[in-house]
């Protein structure tokens, strides 16, 4: 025999998992003599676990997995699936899922690619760091509360969260991320400023066997991570462009305003309605403006477009009602009560949604959800326990569509007047995930890592908890 | 017995133990098991090691993927325990069905993972996708399969059945990947 002895629970896992490889009987002699055990000891452990019905002593000569094996696998997966019920939010209705839309699975082979994960595994509780590229929207701040609500949910196995924000600066957000590392930070959760800029700090992690979750946006092929937890934005991009095409009825003139240039996000769902609005000959597009995910800059560009167009745009396509509440405000503004406000695109916003329905402007959206923040919690969670994860991972969102203004291809999962809240701030972002009662400005939270439970979204850059 | 049989003995109760309960805490377990605490600490920490027990999202011991990968052996399947536990919840996600991996045997159909859709009545639709086994002589077939409470469109049910296929195909390749060796 060579190789170093084994004794007492060490050999018992040696030996369970030399079981677990081969998946089939083995004989006793040469178990013994591939883990360089005597006889003696491996016959006394077969004898143990045989008597606990975790291994099966029952053909001469061999020893195999026992009927304990099966209820160990099935008592694993009733406390997966119990977690897995208390993750997943109900919603108000079943998905419609529009027949325009490809299942995610199938479009990304991301998606089906899972991770092994053990080489990440430690024992809890963990320190998180949390390095996010801007706080200066709506949207952000409910990434934010979403984060920080998981680190709240999972306090049992959180020790600290620490976030940071960027201000859309790459220096600063790579400084942040060395900064999370000095602090302790035993796994990362990224939204990326930009991803060349951050490529070497996350590779620098990776090294220290720090594991790194992707969020909301970031470039998966450039940057070390682990799993990337998205939204599709391909599909919200093409899905509203189809809607705007189906209700102009393939004719007419658009303006596209998609939101932050920099941001990958936007890029891709401008793609995304690029390739679909290809398919109508007949719809000119007169304009593409870029309005930074903001509503001051989509009511300035707006207005600007409407002094050159006039009445000639029949359509206005938002990648999210962030900027679209300043269109369908300068639409308001010119009209004067004259004339109706033309179709939009871009929700996410409650002020969107409030604004389509009180003037009955045909509305249709794809929210953004910000519920990818709690879902990357999660995700890291189970990294750091040595689960296998998905290397991608798009979290489902709804299609809202003003009443009666659904189209052959775009069904809508809710109407836009059951998905508005009206009892609720104008800047409440809808697909938060944080529950019905949720109002970003009452928002509290208590978790280690923030002081006077106030939520990290509320802290300027740079800025210390 | 012996120190070494001791380890052996507390090692295997608490697996056993863990099979047949809940998730608990160590000292709930050293309790229950009437075994020193230093001991059983001792033996959960080179478990927890090893993967085959894992802190739940409430902080407890409960069975880890090694654990799991010990049933999912019982059948061969060992090498798509992982695969199946990250990839179960997105076919789920993505199709807004009940998702199962089960094998059928003789006597019937045991299910090794199961992540739920929204309870909704009776059930309306199936859609099945039979994992292709290499060297699976005498084994029992493994099934990947999605089971709905909603009414399904063509347009839909074509949806799953790709949504199925990606991943089953994915589970499959696990499988190729892994040859069966002698130790």
């Amino acid at each position: 025999m060579t190789g170093p002895s084994r004794r007492g629970a060490d050999l018992a896992i040696a030996l369970l998992e030399c079981l677990a490889e081969a998946g089939r009987p083995l004989r006793l002699s040469r178990v013994a003599a591939s883990l360089n055990l005597s006889r003696a000891s491996l016959y006394r452990a077969v004898a143990i676990f045989a008597g606990c019905g975790l291994l099966d002593r029952s053909r001469r000569g061999f020893v195999a997995l026992g009927p304990v094996a099966l209820k160990l696998a099935q008592a694993r997966d009733e406390m997966l699936r119990l977690e897995d019920a208390a993750r997943v939010m109900p919603r108000p209705k079943p998905l419609q899922r529009t027949p325009a839309t490809v299942g995610n699975l199938a479009c990304h082979p991301a998606s089906v690619a899972a991770v092994a994960c053990s080489v990440f595994r430690r024992a809890p509780k963990f320190r998180i760091g949390f390095a996010n590229a801007t706080i200066d929207s709506p949207w952000r701040t409910a990434l934010v509360h979403s984060v920080e609500f998981g680190a709240v949910k999972y306090r049992d196995l959180v020790s600290a969260l620490d976030v940071r924000h960027a201000d859309q600066c790459a220096a600063r957000q790579a400084a942040d991320i060395l900064g999370l590392l000095a602090a302790g930070a035993e796994g990362l959760i990224v939204s990326a400023v930009a991803s060349d800029p951050l490529a070497e700090v996350l590779l620098e992690a990776e090294r220290r066997g720090i594991p790194t979750v992707l969020v909301d946006r970031g470039q998966p092929e450039r940057l070390p991570h682990v799993s990337f937890v998205t939204c599709n934005d391909d599909v919200i991009g093409a899905t509203m462009a189809l809607w705007l095409g189906e209700i102009l009825e393939g004719r007419g003139r658009i303006v596209l305003l998609p939101g932050l240039a920099q941001a990958e996000p936007a890029q891709r769902r401008l793609i995304g309605a690029r390739s679909v609005l290809g398919g109508f000959p007949g719809l000119a597009v007169l304009a593409v403006e870029w309005t930074d995910w903001s509503g001051v800059k989509g009511y300035r560009v707006t207005r600007d477009l409407l002094h050159r167009f006039g009445d000639a745009i029949d359509g206005v396509w938002c990648d999210s009602g962030l900027q679209a509440v300043g269109s369908l405000r300068a639409f308001l503004a010119a009209k004067g009560g004259r004339r109706a406000v033309p179709p939009h695109t871009g929700g996410d916003l409650n002020l969107a949604y409030k604004l389509a329905v009180r003037h009955g402007v045909p509305l249709a959206a794809v929210d953004y959800p910000p519920a990818m923040g709690l879902r990357a919690v999660e995700v890291l969670l189970d990294i750091l326990r040595g689960r296998s994860v998905p290397r991608r991972i798009d979290v489902a969102t709804e299609i809202v569509v003003t009443r009666h203004h659904s189209t052959p291809s775009v069904k809508p999962d809710l109407w836009a007047d059951e998905h508005v809240r009206w009892d609720l701030p104008d800047d409440l972002i809808l697909a938060s995930g944080l529950g019905i009662s949720y109002d970003p400005r009452s928002f509290r939270v208590r978790y280690p890592g923030n002081r006077y439970n106030q939520s990290a979204a509320a802290r300027p850059p740079g800025a210390s908890a | 017995m012996s120190a070494e049989g001791s380890g052996v003995a507390v090692l295997a109760r608490i697996l056993a133990t863990l099979a047949d309960g809940e998730p608990s805490t160590g000292a709930a377990l050293a309790r229950r098991l009437g075994t020193a605490r230093s001991t059983t600490f001792d033996v959960l920490r080179r478990l927890e090691q090893a993967g085959f027990v894992e802190r739940d999202a409430r902080g407890l011991i409960a069975p880890g993927p090694a654990g799991a990968r010990l049933g999912f052996a019982l059948f061969g399947l060992a090498a798509i325990e992982a695969a199946a536990e990250a990839l179960l919840p997105v076919l789920r996600d993505d199709t807004e069905a009940t998702a199962e991996l089960l094998v059928r045997t003789a006597e019937g159909e045991i299910v090794l993972v199961q992540r739920q859709a929204a309870p909704g009545g009776a059930e309306r639709g199936t859609a099945e996708a039979v994992l292709a086994m290499p060297l699976a002589a005498g084994r029992p077939d493994a099934i990947l399969r999605l089971r709905t409470c909603r009414p399904v469109s063509a347009s839909e049910r074509d949806r799953m059945n790709r949504s199925l296929a990606a991943v089953a195909g994915a589970l499959a390749r696990c499988l190729e990947s892994t040859l069966p060796r002698d130790p």
